[in-house]
């Protein structure tokens, strides 16, 4: 397995470089379509895109995931139809699961749903991915957030080429492979 | 929206035990795997894990 040196940018980098950057290597996930939209551990949204594969652990032999997955971590992520807010973001660190539930029920709608753009916010580092039945999901990093005191990145894309884009926490991006140990 | 705090200790777990990126996300499938089939932790209501019950889970997972 070849391992790819993990890259970082500083915030000196010119932010229309780190947009092109990140938008050439998440562009190819655009046609894919989103088939599963999950809630894993700590309540984080994760879609999962493209051909449907085993997972390795043997502690998960009937669970399939996506050759591309995102992870939102803990960054607030707002849906929208059109015009129309489904989702907001949200107003409290501290949702509630009465608060969750319907979130949760509603965001299921971008199963079947085919990725049709992405953008990437370089000032935010955010990311807005439209899908067909003009869904639009967004992710909005807390930048305010005191990354020096966080080991969380604002999210995180697995691709099928087995590497890792992750980006922040603060004004940082890697890409590195899915195989490299903590 | 996904809750820092459980997220965090979840990285902490996949250094503790030097998980790959790919078992540390397999590992929170897991978690959920197990509240759902009623192997929940005693944290909350929610069946969410205390620390020494997540590192309990960690080595289950890499126990196969």
């Amino acid at each position: 397995m070849v391992t790819t040196p993990i890259v970082k940018t500083y915030p000196s980098i010119n932010p229309q470089d780190l947009q092109n950057i990140i938008l050439a290597i998440i562009q190819p996930m655009v046609g894919e379509t989103c088939h599963t939209v999950k809630f894993s551990y700590g309540d984080e949204l994760r879609l999962e895109l493209g051909e449907m594969l085993s997972c390795q652990s043997a502690k998960l032999q009937n669970v399939v995931k996506g050759s591309w997955r995102l992870g939102a971590r803990a960054t607030p992520w707002q849906l929208k139809q059109d015009h129309q807010i489904l989702v907001p973001f949200p107003s409290s660190d501290d949702l509630q699961e009465h608060d969750l539930n319907p979130m949760k029920q509603t965001v299921n709608c971008l199963e079947g749903q085919a990725l049709i753009e992405v953008e990437f916010i370089p000032h935010s580092l955010g990311l807005i991915l439209h899908f067909t039945g003009n869904y639009q999901l967004s992710l909005r990093p807390d930048l305010s957030d005191n990354y020096e005191d966080s080991d969380l990145a604002y999210w995180e894309l697995f691709m099928p080429t087995e590497q890792l884009l992750s980006v922040g926490p603060g004004y940082f991006w890697s890409c590195r492979s899915i195989h490299e140990r903590y | 929206m996904g809750k820092k705090r459980d997220i965090q200790q979840i990285e902490a777990i996949a250094r503790m035990f030097h998980f790959s990126a790919s078992q540390r996300e397999e590992f929170g499938e897991f978690l959920e795997q197990e509240k759902a089939d009623q192997h929940r932790g005693t944290l909350n209501a929610r069946g969410d894990f205390t620390w020494q019950e997540l590192v309990k889970k960690a080595q289950e997972f890499l126990n196969e």
